[in-house]
């Protein structure tokens, strides 16, 4: 029960010369529980999990590589937060400096 | 006993979290060698009682009789995939192809736009308006 992290290295697949091993992160939680009566039970269980992917390492004669895997639509999604949050904080300031000024 | 299947059940989902979920399988296409990776999240509950089902009347009921059980049983779950990448493998080089969602992009940023225009009133408002 409870929250677990893990990073599981995949099975390595071979393509060619070279060896790709896949890396991901998984969170997974659950909870259980029931309660026995003495004219009957009940229960429940309840279960997630979030699988990320990580990397792939790459495995060539010249050598290893670690090529990142990243979610570039996230990425553009929390560049425009923070532009929406930076703003008003900017423009507030502005309005404060012409205001003091006067 | 159904509560040890049901528990079972919720126990296997940290087997089921394995790499091939979010790496999918390979395809060859041409020179290249391509594997789609993707994201994924999933949950579901389960529940389960059992007990006595009176549904023979007290005053009907003779002795030796055994009581009815009755049981029920209910769950619910979700899945999302969303795909993130395509793994490009040629002889020569492995590139890593991101896919980005437009759609999301720009209803957010058609989002941001009006928060920034409406920040931006107020203030004008604040340094020209009336004081």
């Amino acid at each position: 029960m409870g929250i677990k992290v893990r990073l599981v290295e995949g099975t390595p697949v071979i393509v060619g010369q070279k060896t790709l091993t896949p890396v991901m992160r998984a969170f997974t939680w659950t909870k259980r529980q029931a309660t026995v009566r003495q004219d009957g039970a009940s229960g429940f269980g309840l279960a997630a999990a979030w699988l990320q992917p990580v990397a792939v390492v790459e495995e060539t004669p010249d050598g290893q590589r670690r090529i990142p895997i990243r979610d570039e639509t996230s990425r553009a999604m929390f560049r425009l937060l923070a532009i929406a949050l930076a703003v008003p904080v900017l423009l507030g300031l502005l309005a404060w400096l012409v205001r003091a000024k006067d | 006993m159904e509560l040890n299947r049901l528990f079972d059940t919720v126990d296997r989902v940290q087997e089921n979290a394995t790499v091939g979920a979010v790496f999918g399988p390979r395809t060859r296409v041409g020179e290249k060698t391509i594997f789609p990776i993707g994201r994924v999240a999933y949950g579901f509950g389960l529940g389960f009682g059992q007990g006595p089902a009176p549904t023979t009347p007290a005053s009907e009921a003779t002795e030796g009789d055994e009581p009815e059980v009755a049981t029920g049983s209910g769950g619910g779950g979700g899945l999302s995939v969303q795909p993130l990448a395509v793994l490009e493998v040629t002889a020569e080089e492995t590139t890593l192809k991101p896919i980005v969602d437009n759609d999301k992009i720009v209803r957010m940023g058609m989002c941001v736009g009006a928060w920034v225009v409406f920040c931006l009133t107020r203030v004008l408002v604040k340094i020209f308006g009336r004081h």
